[in-house]
């Protein structure tokens, strides 16, 4: 079949070292895997990352001959800007303005080329005077590069997210319990984020940078250092969203089957630290068994955003 | 679920999935009229085939019927003859007259031409009008005989024939040369004793 249906879309992960992309076809409401495939970025300044990526995107898609049409995309982390607000029901201004009010001090862009979207999180009390919300924003002129750049590579984006939010619909498949507080650590070779979820919404994230592991050398320090970024932000969940209980742990990405990791974690935070592998949340039939063959357990870990995508009913 | 799409884009691909939409809807239907009327003209083409069919079948079928028409109209021209013949065959009239002329002649008499007139006509041989009686009789004889003696023995022998009677006039007589001697040429007409032009 030369053109695919309307039912197909390809999940595409832009991360800011690759580009992971999956073939999805809906049936019978439940997304199936048909095909997966990987492109590295090219090395290049942090402006310019748009247009490596669509350049990767388009050598992923002429190589692995994808003839889907739509796509559901997950933005790369270092575009994103994320904060918690405190919207006032009270203030004369829309909770629209009151969030581009807060943000124009933190942009490191034009606020009036803001592209934001924001959701309830914490519990507040009944009597609180604000609500929080947390907000994701990106500037508007880099959005529409890569929309541009999609539309240019024939394709249509119907839903634009950013990797945590699809690593949170991962989770809901994966976590243990559904309604519990999950913590998600996702790594690349030199970074990654930390993100709180619950109930397939995230709380909080906060990204973080570590030093390039050498080969051979100890990753003790980038342990260290991914342990503190998540002490941080445990605190910062204790302290100001009242959630003090994680039920475990998720691991992805980079070095997260490393038994040693998770030791390291599960002693310093004293929780479950599981590593599963982001295709575990298909169910036999939606992933064909040469696909799931196919997918080697330290590959399958990097496509958590995209299987994340996969899984969200935008678009499909 | 965060959403980073502009509405500017969103409202974009929604005008273009609407227009795809009617475009396809349009090219459906003008495919489906194209068809329709591609059927309808070959339906028409088909039904014109079939049309000169039966015109050159009937075509065909009314020479035959001309030709039968006009086969019949032999028969019943030859039946006609035929049923003339038949009537002449038993005209009683005729077989008279024949008789009482061929009794007539003797053997200085020759006939050369007989005509006879056995219904209906005058005796300058003119048809019978309509409204005529039909019983009217003339026979026209022409020959040779030996001379005026033998002439005048013949129209008395003709003159005496009652069955049926005639009246016999001697329309012109002359002597004629014939091989090595001279023969008298006569042209008599006989007709029903009382009719006109005699």
């Amino acid at each position: 079949m030369l053109i695919k249906s309307n039912d197909s879309l390809l999940a595409i992960d832009l991360a800011t070292d690759a580009v992971r992309v999956l073939d999805v076809r809906m049936k019978r409401a439940e997304a199936q895997i048909e095909g997966f495939a990987t492109q590295s970025v090219a090395a290049g300044t942090p402006e310019t990352l748009p247009e490596r990526h669509l350049e990767a995107l388009g050598a992923l898609i002429a190589t692995n001959r994808f003839k889907s049409r739509k796509c559901v995309a997950a933005m790369p982390t270092s575009l994103i800007t994320t904060r918690a607000v405190a919207i006032d029901p009270n203030k004369p201004q829309p909770a629209d303005e009151q969030v581009r009010w807060t943000l124009q001090n933190c942009l490191p862009f034009d606020p009036r080329d803001l592209i934001f979207d924001y959701w309830p999180v914490g519990n507040s009390p009944a009597n609180a005077r604000t609500r929080d919300v947390l907000v994701v924003a990106m500037q508007g002129s880099v959005v529409k590069r890569y929309l541009a750049g999609l539309e240019r590579q024939k394709l249509t984006c119907v839903h634009l997210d950013v990797a945590p939010c699809a690593v949170a619909s991962l989770i809901a498949r994966l976590a243990a319990a559904s309604d519990a507080v999950v913590g998600a650590v996702t790594l690349t070779d030199t970074g990654g984020y930390f993100a709180i979820v619950e109930r397939q919404r995230v709380l909080f994230w906060r990204p973080f940078e570590f030093p390039p592991i050498k080969p051979g050398a100890s990753r003790e320090a980038a342990m260290d250092r991914i342990g503190d970024e998540i002490s941080k932000c445990v605190s910062h969940m204790v302290g100001s969203m009242q959630v003090d209980h994680m039920a475990e742990l998720l691991t992805f990405g980079n070095g997260a089957e490393d038994s040693t990791f998770s030791d390291y974690l599960q002693d310093r935070f004293h929780m479950p630290v599981r590593s599963p592998s982001p295709f575990d949340g298909f169910s036999p039939e939606a992933m064909p068994l040469e696909v799931r063959s196919a997918v080697e357990p330290a590959v399958a870990s990097h496509y958590a955003a995209a299987v994340g995508l996969a899984m969200q009913p935008a678009g499909v | 679920m965060a959403e980073l799409i502009p509405m500017e884009y969103r409202l974009r691909n929604a005008q273009r999935q609407h227009l795809a939409k009617w475009v396809t809807a349009c090219v459906a239907t003008l495919a489906l009229c194209g068809a329709a009327l591609g059927y309808g003209v070959m339906w028409e083409k088909s039904k014109e085939r079939d049309a000169a069919l039966l015109s050159a079948e009937f075509r065909d079928k009314s020479t035959l019927i001309t030709r039968s028409q006009e086969l019949r109209s032999k028969r019943q021209d030859l039946a006609n003859r035929m049923e003339k013949i038949q009537e002449l065959r038993d005209d009683k009239v005729l077989l008279a007259l024949l008789r009482s002329v061929a009794d007539s002649f003797s053997a200085d008499d020759c006939l050369e031409t007989v005509k006879v007139e056995a219904h209906g006509a005058h005796a300058d041989g003119t048809p019978a009008a309509a409204g005529d009686s039909d019983d009217r009789y003339a026979v026209h004889l022409s020959g040779i005989t030996t001379n005026s003696t033998t002439l005048a023995a013949l129209m008395t022998r003709l003159t005496k024939q009652d069955n049926p009677p005639i009246n016999v006039v001697l329309e012109n007589s002359h002597r004629d040369k014939l091989l090595d001697g001279q023969v008298m040429r006569f042209q008599i007409m006989c007709e029903k004793p009382g009719s006109q032009g005699t």
